[in-house]
């Protein structure tokens, strides 16, 4: 009897119960087949790099394996100068003259000529801070970064406050020419400018040395300032980051 | 319950039909998702880099070398390459005006530059190249370095800048009740991921500990992180092709070398490679010495 029986008799040989248990069956293994395929695509990584060391390292192509052995010491030599013009032509780069390098992260400085380092020490930078005043007027006080050059030298500086000076202190924006714009001493001893309206000057607020907490100038304590301003000539880079 | 389940699993070890459906259902979708995410990437690694120009000479490939003298010197040709890939690379990068990064792996060295000056360099203490590596040949690494890469996306614990906004006051008195403190240094901890251009990954790890309050930044990090590589494995998968064949380059430095470097460069940066000669080292853990001086072109 059992044998006879054919395809189309199938389903009357299983239960309900057992069509049940397939279905679950087939169910829990597509359910664990999927979340088996989630974990491989997020471990996908380190399994690749796991067979990659299956995976015998690749031919160490070069020009020096299709060249005859005679001829390697002419190809080891015009390698050898093409890396000695390049090299000499990068170090053409760096200055033989002071130049100064500015810290905006940690405030600091570094007075090189060359690659040596002359003077180091603390400095301010740009505070990052936005004023708004109403919906025209924005400022954003921050200090340029890149290479600037300076501009202009200067001793016992006058600072010719701006716009920005009188309303971050709440007071009312006088004339371009009135005399409550200038102010002595303020700057320190000596001033570099560096175009844009940036400087580098000294500073009345020593214990704010290493914070960002100018308007964009960098700003030195007197000693390190004097150092600078006799290093440094117009013309001399100034490289910011 | 218990006993349905129970006898669920008594039912099925003893139908074989049934378990061999369930096998197969279940290993059917995880068996081509391997195929295609794990074993073709594998399989086509190096594939995807640029051909190798036609730069040889044309004179026959020299016999099987097995004179130790020659070998050597190939291994001197096989670095200079190298170095001259590295070189002409960073040469280009001069000209432009932003700050770029210089990746030494050979002296362990991360350096800034600004119009070839460089302006801080800083020192790593690990090192880890990804096994991709070793698909690539010599020609195919040359080729690879020989241009600078450019940063396309990037993932970080901690912004560019910290900017502070500021209603300009009324008058003195509100000018004089606003706080003149200034922010007090950054101490958040530092980890920040990198996506160059041709496949090229570098990620920077801070040397120190997290705090412990900072975790929750540095797992929506990872997280984040990890969502990527997700994503771009299941899109390869819908459109059954390979992953793109990242190289992975994990670097580990000072907090504060790791966060200048991050504050220190554009968004949109350029990085110069050298890559060291031995390219079969996988992962290295490097310490350099104290008081390293750079030379001038690296």
């Amino acid at each position: 009897m059992e044998k006879s029986i054919t395809k189309t008799d199938l389903t009357g040989r299983f239960t309900s119960m057992q069509i049940f248990r397939y279905s679950i069956s087939i169910l829990l293994a597509l359910f664990l087949s999927v979340i088996g395929s989630i974990l491989l695509v997020r471990n996908a990584t380190p399994l690749r790099d796991t067979i990659i060391l299956l995976v015998p390292s690749s031919d160490r192509e070069s020009l020096a394996d299709s060249v005859p052995v005679d001829r390697l010491d002419s190809l080891q030599a015009s390698l050898e100068q093409k890396v000695t013009i390049v090299q000499k032509e990068l170090d053409s780069y760096i200055p033989r003259k002071p130049y100064l390098i500015v810290n905006t992260t940690d405030n600091t400085f570094r007075l090189m000529i060359y690659d040596l380092v002359i003077r180091e020490g603390k400095c301010s930078t740009g505070s990052y801070t936005i004023l708004t005043n109403g919906i025209n007027q924005k400022w954003v006080f921050e200090t340029p970064r890149g290479m600037m050059k300076v501009m202009s030298r200067q001793m016992f500086p006058v600072w010719v406050k701006p716009d920005w000076a009188f309303i971050e202190e709440g007071l009312p924006v006088p004339s371009p020419r009135h005399i409550s714009r200038l102010e002595y001493g303020t700057l320190g001893d000596y001033k570099l400018e560096l175009g844009d309206g940036y400087l580098i000057h000294g500073t009345l607020y020593k214990r704010f040395l290493g914070m960002a907490v100018t308007h964009g100038c960098i700003r030195l304590g007197d000693e390190d300032l004097k150092v600078v301003y006799r290093n440094l000539r117009r013309g001399s880079k100034v490289f910011i980051y | 319950m218990f006993r349905e389940i129970q006898s669920y699993f008594t039912w099925i070890r003893h139908t074989p039909t049934a378990l061999c459906i369930s096998l197969i259902l279940f290993c059917i979708l995880p068996a081509y998702v391997f195929y295609v995410v794990v074993i073709l990437p594998v399989r086509t690694c190096g594939c995807d880099f640029p051909p190798v120009d036609s730069v040889r000479m044309a004179v026959p490939a020299s016999d099987p070398d097995t004179n130790p003298d020659s070998r050597e010197q190939k291994k001197v040709i096989r670095s200079l390459e190298l170095e001259s890939a590295y070189l002409e690379s960073m040469l280009s990068l001069s000209k432009q005006d932003s700050a770029y990064l210089s990746l030494n792996l050979a002296d362990s060295l991360l350096v800034i530059l600004i119009k070839g000056v460089p302006v801080r360099s800083c020192s790593l203490t690990e090192i880890r190249i990804s096994r991709q590596l070793r698909c690539l040949d010599q020609a195919q690494r040359v080729r690879w370095i020989a241009e600078p890469f450019l940063a396309e996306r990037e993932l970080s614990t901690i912004p560019r800048i910290r900017y502070i906004n500021k209603q300009a006051p009324k008058d003195t008195m509100e000018a004089a009740l606003q706080s003149a403190a200034p922010m007090p240094p950054d101490t958040s901890s530092v980890y920040y991921t990198i996506y160059f251009n041709r496949y090229l990954v570098v990620e920077i790890n801070q040397s120190e500990e997290p705090y412990d309050m900072k975790k929750k930044i540095i797992n929506r990090y990872r997280r984040e992180k990890q969502q990527v590589i997700n994503r771009e494995t299941w899109q390869a998968f819908l459109h059954r092709t390979s992953p793109e064949p990242r190289i992975l380059i994990r670097l580990t430095l000072s907090q504060a070398d790791a966060r200048a470097i991050y504050r220190g460069t554009p968004v949109q940066t350029g990085l110069v490679l050298k890559l060291p000669s031995d390219t079969n080292v996988n992962s290295c853990r490097v310490s350099t010495p104290s008081g390293r001086r750079v030379p001038p072109w690296l």
